[in-house]
């Protein structure tokens, strides 16, 4: 579908990452000033000073519930209903040269919410990630449809983690690839993708409406 | 669709206009406050539709109506003008069918012109060519130059759009064949039209001449003008005409006719500084800032198919600049006469390096398209003469020289080895004229396609080593001295090597390897599938010379010419030059995969941090199109990793000592390069890539920025699939 636009994504920047999902818990690089931290974070604080991944710390962190919501100020939390929307849509829509319709965000939202994740700051909205799975010529194929960060908040890893995120999802959904469409000249988004093992599939000709070249980026995971 | 927002209670004025004539035939009801009370008993986010799927493609060409980013309809509310249809336009007296002054003429032809570009380029006729009022309806025109030149365009995108859509090498990104329902011409014949040109070009061409100055006369500057307008307003609709001309030319079977286009080109391109020098003395586009819109240009109306277009976000077609359009034009020419050439070709190889060639050139569509339509006419004959099947049994003869193609063979005559020889040639028809077809499309696709046809050319593969051992069990009965091993199969291995090749280059070319992944594609090239390659060219170089040896063989007893004979045979061997070229190559990857290998050890590569990523599912991914492939065999990653590893070495090089090969490898390069006899731009391409890298690498091996972390960059700007590797 050569109308189909992708939001301009965030730099990438991979300090201060906490990666984290059911499984698993890796910390990458060493964690920067983070601000102010309450008692409970205090122990993520101490123990990414010491950059060590030990069982017991993660065991921890999972008992308090803290694996999935944590980096530096940021929250990261699970598309819930319809009231997110509105911030979503002005996020995504910020970043693109057409707008997309509200059907479209329905379109992927309304049928993969488990796939749509938001970063939030106190009540703001400044990442999100929009995403979809099905079948592709017999493969469980993972799609990014949308990638924002505010432009405030970017080259804070934000767009990495959103997207770690969503790929664990589609993982727990038994996906096969990930794959998504850039602009070439989004060099910040290659960049993001490229770190994480994406690679460059294809070229689409003139895909989008302003007559410049996509690429398809993929990442297989089996 | 109806839906609750999360916005509520959205009072927005929906003051709608409703039209005059709507009113008056339907009885209207507001239902607003039902509609209003129904949305309520919606949950948060229910949507409503029906049972049908309400998929990607719904939701995406779905629009906000009355949004003006989305809704295309309120385009035409926000520009003050009135858009009016070419019936209209004319009634309204906005534009006129006759009395057109020689400017706006020019202007108009110029305009047409870029349109007409614009639509070659991937834009849909409804923004492009069709938003000239005139075209809508010539019949309606009375200025004959107008008239003739209107239909002559709409010739040439009829036949344009027909050969595009015959030859079947576009995409949707590469062109728009949607008609729209707009006529084109077809009520006038191509023969009509030329001469309808033909008749305004003569009446312009006596202005020109009674308008030129004469010796001793005292120039008036009125007539000097009139004069250049003219001359202007001629050498437009003479372009047209030979455009129309050679496009109608390429229609016709006859291989003589390719040759006429090709004439018509030339004297098109000696058109075009007379078009470039006039290009000023026709009217321009009114810019008019009080309406705040897109430029007009007389006699066009951009908004006029509006309603043609799909329900999707409103847009102009950005028509290409009249500055443009001489280069374009000159371009389009320049083409168009190479594709001329291929009728030179006669070897299907030399046809397919001929495809290879042109396509290097991203070249437009169209040229695509005709030289894809002058290669094969009625999908059976080359350049409508040579059946395929004749053109593949040259080509064998010249790579191989089979025994049972040979008429001195007794296979030649043998029934049996005939069936065998004709039903295998037969087959490797489709795989070829699709080979050829793929060289038509875009190089992006290219790609793809080329990985996919991996899998008819190993089915061919298969064929050719089984008519190999049947015709080779038939000739030991019969002429025990001559071989017929692996001579089909060579041949066809050649070319499995040359796609899969080609595909692992394509993607330096479209930039989709990563620094990371270089690595393991140079080896893969040099290592391996290069070596075949040098292997199965000299396999055939061989074979062509135990050919050679035995026709000699057989003509010492019978005739003394063969001292004539002999001296022809010892000049340069036929594949002598592909083999030095594939050294080159070779040595090529062979000092990038070196260079890679050393700078991953300096920690110079960037490589992928992500705990689910992994090089070897990448790795078989990446070569995944080769699967399909009996020979050579696919190279699994355990089996590369294990044929790569530095510690079966001892001692184990170290970076430097790497950096030290790859420069051996980029010398190798050039020294071979350098012996090429005539050498040809590729060849001086790849020598300005390894002379640099020669230098870079020894002094990268002499320790040279070590400490640095700044990555290193590969400029592909001098050779598409070798970088000149530079560390900053």
């Amino acid at each position: 579908m050569p109308t189909m636009g992708m939001a301009e994504i965030d730099s990438s920047s991979f300090d201060g990452v906490l990666t984290c999902s059911k499984e698993v818990v890796v910390m990458e690089g060493d964690m920067e000033d983070h601000g102010t931290l309450c008692a409970e974070e205090d122990l993520v604080a101490s123990a990414l000073a010491a950059t060590i991944t030990s069982q017991v710390i993660v065991e921890e962190l999972r008992r308090l519930g803290l694996c999935s919501n944590i980096e530096g100020d940021v929250e990261y939390v699970p598309y819930e209903s319809e009231l997110q929307m509105s911030d979503i849509k002005r996020l995504i829509t910020k970043d693109l040269s057409e707008p997309y319709s509200i059907y479209t965000y329905r379109y992927f939202i309304h049928n993969w919410p488990q796939l749509c994740f938001l970063a939030m700051v106190d009540k703001d909205c400044v990442g999100a990630i929009v995403c979809k799975l099905d079948m592709h010529k017999k493969i469980h194929r993972g799609y990014i449809a949308m990638l924002a960060v505010d432009s405030r908040y970017r080259r804070k890893g934000i767009g990495t983690y959103l997207v770690k995120k969503a790929i664990y999802a589609m993982m727990d959904d038994d996906c096969d690839e990930v794959v998504l469409e850039t602009e070439i000249t989004n060099q910040s988004a290659q960049k993001l993708y490229e770190n994480l093992g994406f690679v460059r599939d294809k070229r689409l000709f003139q895909y989008y409406l302003n007559g410049v070249d996509a690429l398809r980026l993929k990442l297989w995971l089996r | 669709m109806v839906m609750k927002s999360s916005v509520e209670d959205d009072d927005v004025g929906w003051g709608l206009g409703v039209p005059e004539k709507m009113r008056n035939n339907a009885n209207w009801v507001d239902v607003t406050h039902e509609f209003k009370g129904a949305c309520k008993e919606l949950n948060l986010g229910e949507l409503l539709h029906d049972k049908f799927r309400f998929g990607l493609f719904e939701a995406m060409s779905a629009i906000e109506m009355m949004d003006p980013k989305m809704d295309a309809g309120m385009i035409g509310n926000q520009v003050n003008r009135k858009v009016l249809n070419f019936e209209q336009a004319v009634k309204d007296g906005a534009i006129r069918v006759r009395d057109l002054s020689l400017p706006e003429l020019i202007g108009i032809m110029d305009t047409c012109f870029c349109c007409l570009i614009t639509w070659l380029e991937g834009h849909s006729l409804a923004q492009t060519v069709f938003t000239c009022l005139y075209v809508h309806n010539p019949d309606l025109i009375e200025d004959p130059a107008l008239k003739a030149f209107t239909l002559g365009i709409l010739k040439v995108c009829d036949i344009a759009r027909e050969k595009v859509n015959k030859a079947a090498v576009f995409e949707e990104e590469d062109f728009q064949a949607m008609t729209y329902g707009f006529k084109m011409a077809n009520n006038v014949t191509d023969l009509r039209v030329t001469g309808m040109l033909k008749d305004v070009e003569d009446e312009l061409q006596r202005k020109v001449k009674s308008t030129r100055s004469r010796q001793g006369e005292q120039r008036d500057p009125e007539v000097e003008l009139e004069h250049q307008q003219c001359l202007a307003l001629f050498s437009r609709i003479k372009f047209t005409r030979l455009l129309l001309t050679a496009l109608i030319a390429f229609t016709k079977k006859e291989t003589s006719s390719v040759s006429e286009a090709q004439k018509l080109m030339q004297q098109a391109a000696d058109l075009l500084p007379a078009l470039r020098s006039s290009i000023e003395h026709g009217i321009q586009s009114q810019n008019d800032t009080t309406k705040g819109d897109h430029p007009i240009m007389m006699g066009f109306e951009p908004l006029v198919n509006q309603r043609l277009l799909p329900p999707t976000f409103p847009r102009y077609a950005k028509i290409i600049k009249r500055e443009e359009m001489v280069n374009y034009f000159s371009k389009l020419i320049d083409r168009i006469k190479t594709v001329c050439e291929v009728i030179n070709t006669t070897n299907l190889h030399g046809i397919l390096d001929f495809f290879c060639e042109f396509s290097e050139q991203s070249p437009c569509v169209l040229s695509r398209s005709l030289l894809q339509t002058t290669f094969l006419i009625d999908n059976k004959k080359v350049f409508g003469t040579q059946p395929m099947q004749d053109m593949i049994k040259d080509a064998l003869r010249y790579f191989v020289s089979p025994p049972v193609l040979s008429s001195k063979c007794c296979l030649y005559n043998n029934h049996q080895a005939k069936d065998y020889i004709d039903s295998f040639v037969a087959h490797c028809s489709r795989p070829f004229c699709s080979l050829i077809q793929i060289h038509g499309h875009n190089r992006a696709r290219q790609r793809d396609k080329l990985g996919h046809i991996l899998e008819e050319f190993a089915t061919l593969q298969d064929e050719a080593e089984k008519v190999d051992a049947a015709l080779h069990s038939l000739l030991m009965k019969l002429e025990p001295q001559r071989q017929h091993l692996a001579c089909l199969g060579t041949w066809v291995l050649y070319h499995n090597l040359r796609i899969m090749i080609q595909y692992l280059l394509s993607g330096f070319e479209l930039e989709l390897y990563s620094m990371h992944e270089y690595y393991y594609i140079y080896w893969y090239l040099s290592e391996f599938l290069y070596a075949w390659l040098m292997s199965t060219l000299s396999r055939a170089d061989s074979s062509q010379m135990a050919e050679e040896r035995l026709l000699e063989e057989q003509q010492k007893g019978r005739s003394s010419k063969k001292i004539k004979k002999k001296k022809k045979g010892q000049g340069a061997r036929p594949l002598s030059r592909e083999i030095t070229m594939s050294q080159a190559y070779q040595n090529m990857c062979a000092g990038m995969y070196k260079t890679m290998i050393a700078l991953d050890m300096d920690g110079k590569v960037r490589k992928p941090q992500f705990e689910l990523d992994s090089e070897q599912v990448r790795y078989e991914h990446r070569f995944a199109p080769f699967n399909s492939v009996v020979t050579p065999p696919p190279v699994h990653y355990v089996q590369f990793k294990e044929m790569s590893d530095l510690k079966k070495y001892s001692p184990p090089p170290q970076s430097a000592d790497l950096y030290m090969a790859a420069s051996k490898h980029f010398q190798q390069a050039k020294l071979i390069l350098e012996n090429v006899p005539s050498p040809d731009p590729e060849v001086n391409r790849i020598l300005k890539v390894a002379k640099p890298n020669i230098v870079v690498m020894k002094l990268l091996a002499g320790g040279h920025k070590k400490e640095t972390k700044v990555l290193p960059e590969f400029d592909f700007s001098t050779h598409k699939y070798f970088p000149v590797v530079k560390i900053i």
